[in-house]
Order: structure tokens, then sequence, then C-alpha cells
């Protein structure tokens, strides 16, 4: 009766141990989990329109964004006492994570670029609308030329032709 | 007398019709980007933007070595004016295979004015915008593709170098090494680290000179596995030559047209002239525009500040905080601020908010990585015990 006793005994103490670690896990990621910043907005894989990002947070003290996964070489925003901050920026796929006591899960977005053209009422001014350097191509009576690449909200002054097409397309 | 009436409203009907309009036309994104899979078949979609909300027609038409891929939804489409944009869906058939490197088709949307369609009259002068699909297909054997990006930090020059791995194979160790000249004159040679890239993978290295105010040649060689590329930029270093010292509103009362002041120096030693500001306001809980405002143009003399005003009507705008985009526009170049506004009954309040760059993260720590020492510490705990008790089993046993 006593050699069955033992390892009973010592199987109890296993599951004992066995579950106090994975409540101490849990209790630590509990806290942890509570401790993060909340990331609200941008959510995870949005696709954004304006060149403006309302970001929106809880419980960080910076927000960081960077071009690269890794944050090699990320911008820092200050945010202490904020819980959203607004800033522009130009196209292109971002990260973004908040740090507070700990740092955040990593959040990706994407600002679409915007290509646009505006030929003033005279004919006589193209401006770039859009929110990216768009390469401008004068196509007239069938040939294609190189005109100019205009930085966003540039003007360029052109001559009046009739039967002319001035095309915009993404810079590089 | 009517009869005079009605023939004024029919000429002053036909002269208006005479006048010509702006003509503008928006598209996003302006581009796609994937990279090449056999016979992969995929849409998408972009808007065209209706941006001087106006009734109007636009064609469509598809060009490139892509362009027997493509097809598009519908080839014209109308808007009215109160239409803001619209979607157009193209899809994508690629075949079995292509050759390495770049393809592109670009989707040409171009504004028809009125009257040039089916009537026989030509197209006058028109615009078109165009929004690209590039489809990148591996090169055989390793292959990088990389640029510069330089920012200016007053006294030292931070090179930023994004490569992509567009070969077949990985790239065991990449860096650069960048020459810095004056003219024709080599200043000094900085190297970026050293990393290692996977097929398709992208990632950046960086590297930092420091040095007097001036202009600049960098000569940027990226050096993969045996093989060197070789990229020129021209960069600046130095103080920015115009900046905005303040931005106010004085004497405001929500629901009136708010004077928003900017105040910007100009630190060269030449006028600058036509320099305008543009600010666009958003709401603070969306990323809607709230306004979209601009001043005149100015001419600032030299070394000296001058005060650029914008409108703002406040009619429909309710209390509380907004974010805002201010733009110098100056002699091909601008500057940018991002400014959060605190709208109140009877004041307007501007408070800069601006990106750092950051050197690391203040050694906080994320959530994966907390939770990897906590699973750490527990299997060492877990060996410690299990050891600890065989041994004892074994001394038992004994």
């Amino acid at each position: 009766m006593k050699i069955q006793e033992k390892p009973k005994k010592k199987t109890k103490v296993i599951v004992l141990v066995v579950l106090g670690q994975f409540l101490l896990i849990g209790a630590i990621l509990f806290f942890v989990y509570l401790s993060a910043p909340r990331l609200e907005a941008p959510l995870n894989g949005a696709v954004i329109r304006e060149d403006f990002v309302q970001f929106k947070f809880s419980g960080a003290e910076m927000i960081l964004v960077d071009d690269n996964e890794d944050f090699s070489s990320p911008k820092m925003l200050n945010v202490s006492d904020l819980s959203s901050i607004g800033i522009g920026m130009k196209p292109g796929k971002y990260y973004w994570k908040a740090v507070g006591n700990v740092e955040s899960f990593t959040r990706s977005f994407v600002i679409d670029s915007n290509v646009g053209l505006e030929l003033n009422k005279n004919e006589s001014k193209l401006k770039n609308v859009g929110n990216v350097e768009t390469n401008v191509t004068k196509e007239y009576q069938g040939t294609l030329g190189g005109l100019v690449i205009l930085d966003v909200g540039v003007e360029y002054n052109v001559n009046m032709t009739n039967e002319t097409i001035y095309r915009g397309e993404q810079n590089g | 007398m009517d009869k005079k009436f009605i023939l004024f409203l029919i000429v002053f009907m036909s002269m208006s019709l005479m006048v010509p309009s702006v003509c503008a036309l928006g598209v996003t994104p302006g581009r796609n980007t994937l990279d090449f899979s056999p016979n992969l078949e995929r849409e998408f979609t972009a808007s065209i933007l209706n941006t001087e909300s106006k009734a109007f027609s636009v064609v469509l038409s598809v060009e490139g070595d892509l362009a027997s891929y493509v097809s598009v939804s519908e080839d014209k489409i109308n808007f009215l004016a109160d239409e803001k944009s619209k979607n157009i869906v193209y899809s994508l058939k690629l075949p079995k295979g292509l050759s390495p490197g770049l393809h592109k088709a670009d989707i040409a949307i171009t504004d028809v004015p009125s009257g040039s369609l089916g009537s026989g009259v030509s197209i006058t002068t028109t615009v078109s915008v165009i929004t690209q699909l590039y489809v990148y297909v591996p090169y055989p054997g390793k292959y990088l593709e990389g640029r510069g990006d330089i920012v200016n930090k007053g006294t030292s020059a931070v090179f930023y170098i994004p490569v992509i791995s567009r070969g077949e194979e990985k790239i065991d160790e990449a860096y650069c090494t960048i020459g810095i000249y004056n003219g024709e004159t080599k200043l000094g040679t900085v190297e970026s680290n050293r990393i290692s890239i996977e097929k398709g993978e992208r990632k950046e290295l960086n590297a930092e000179w420091i040095g007097e105010p001036g202009k600049y040649k960098a000569v940027i060689s990226l050096i993969y596995d045996g093989k060197i590329e070789t990229i020129e930029k021209e960069f600046n270093l130095g103080l920015e030559n115009v900046d905005v010292l303040g931005v106010s509103v004085n004497e405001f009362k929500l629901g009136d047209v708010a004077k928003i002041k900017i105040l910007v120096q100009n630190k060269e030693s030449g006028e600058i002239t036509s320099a305008e500001a543009s600010m666009k306001i958003y709401g603070s809980d969306t990323n809607e525009k709230v306004a979209d405002i601009k001043s005149e143009k100015y001419n600032i003399p030299a070394k000296s500040n001058k005060e650029l005003n914008m409108y703002w009507d406040t009619e429909k705008v309710d209390l509380g905080q907004y974010g805002s985009n201010l733009k110098i526009n100056y002699e091909d170049k601008f500057i940018e601020k991002n400014l959060k506004i605190d709208v109140k009954e009877d004041s307007m309040t501007f408070t800069g908010v601006g990106f750092v760059v950051a050197s690391g993260t203040g050694g906080k720590m994320s959530l994966v990585t907390i939770l990897v020492i906590v699973i750490g510490f527990l299997v060492l705990v877990n060996l410690v015990w299990l050891i600890w008790w065989m041994r004892k089993k074994k001394s038992g046993k004994k």
C-alpha cells in the first residue's frame, strides 16, 4: 500500500508544479499586457488615402514610426499625456509601435500615393496637386516627350497649344 | 424690356459656358507593386478623384509592356459635379514566364473636354493621370537594388540606403562605402553597417558624415557578395534657409473667419519671391480634411521676416483639437510643419508637432522579448529541477 502511495504523491507534485508555472506565465503576461501601451489607430494593414495620419493610443510615452520592419532608423513622436496625435506623412508603407512601460506590438499601415495634375483656366500653368513627385510628359500630335518632374504643390509654366495632353505619373 | 433681359440672360449664359474652367484630375494609388508569380491572376482597384467637383468625362487606356495582360472594367466614365471619386477595377493575368527585371503597365485616365467626344471636334489641351502597375521578376543569382536617402541634420548628414534583394539567391553580406566630394575634391569616406538579406527582403544600411555647411556630392558604392553598384547624389549640409518662426491668430471668436498669421524668416542673402503658405486641417478623430487654405504670394526681402496671412472660415467648425500640415512653398522648394490646433470659443492656439530621428527606444522591452525571457527562465528552472530530481533518483537507487 505504501509503495503505491509514493508515485501518486510525486505525480501530484509534478502536476502542481506544472500548473503553478502556467499560472505564473499567465500572471506575468497579464501584468505585462495591462501595462503595455494600447494601439487603436491606424489599424494593422490600414490603407490611408490622405497624407495625414491620426495615431490613437493609450499608455504611451512615445510613438515610433519607420519604413523598415526592424525599426533600424525610426522617427519618434513624444506623446506623453496624449491619447492621439496627427501628423503629415509621405506615401509609403510604415510600421509603428508605442513605447510606455514596455513596447507594444508592431502594426503597419500604407499611405497611398495620389497623382494629381491641374491645368489652370488660361492653360498656362500646370500644378502638381497630388502627394507625390510627378513626372509630367507632353503628348502633342501623337508624339510623347518628357517635360518636367514636379514636386508636390509646385507649378510649372506651359505654352498654350491645342491638341496637347499633359500626362502625370508617379516619379521614381 | 423683358425681351432685352432674356437676350442678356442668353448671352450671359453662353459666355459663361465659353469661359474655360480649371482642368484637374487625380488618381490614387499612383502605383501598385507586386512580385512576379507564374499565371498569377489578380484584381486591383484605383480611385479617380474629381478634385474640382465638376461634371466631366474620362477615357481609360492601358499602355506599357504588360498592357496585353491587363484589362480595365470600363473605358469611359462620366462624373457628376457632386461625385468626389469613382473606382475603377482592372485585372491582371500574368503569363507563365517573363524576362527578369521590372515590367510595367500604365493605366492612363484622360480628362475629356466637353464636346470633344463623338462630335468630330478634336481634343483641346487637357490632362491625364496614370496609375502604374509594377511587376518585378527576380534576376538569376544575386541582385541588390538600392537608393540613397540623405537627411541634413545641420552639422551632419545621415545616409539611409534602403536595399531590396531582387535576385533569386540570398545575399550573405551587403554594405556600402560613401565617398564625399566637394566638386572634384574627395573629402572623406564613411562606411555603413554590414547585413545579410534574404530573397525579396527589404533592409536598410546607414552611415553618418560630419562636415561644414555646404553643397556636396555623395558617391555611394553598394557592395554585396563581390558585386558593386554605384549611386551618386547631391546633398546640402547646414540649416534651412527659410524657417517658420510662429503661427498665431488674434481676436478670434468661433464662427468668425480666423486670420492665421505665419511669421516666416528668410535667412538667405537674396530676396525670396512668390512664397506661399498653405495649410490642410484635419479632424482630431478622423483623417477627414476639414479645411484646405492658402495665402497670397509674398516676396520676403533678404535676411528679414514676413507675415503670411491665411483665412479659415470657422462657421461650421466645432470646439476641440485639430491636426494640421503647414507648408511654405518658395522657388520650387518647400518646408513643412505639423501643428496641433486647439480651437476654443474665443481663442485658437497652435502647437508644433514633429518627428525627431530616434537613436533607440529608451531601452524598453517589447512584449515578445518579455515573453521570451519568461519562457526562457521557466525552461531553465525546469531543467535545473529535472537534473536535481534525476540525480536524487540515481543516488536513491544506489
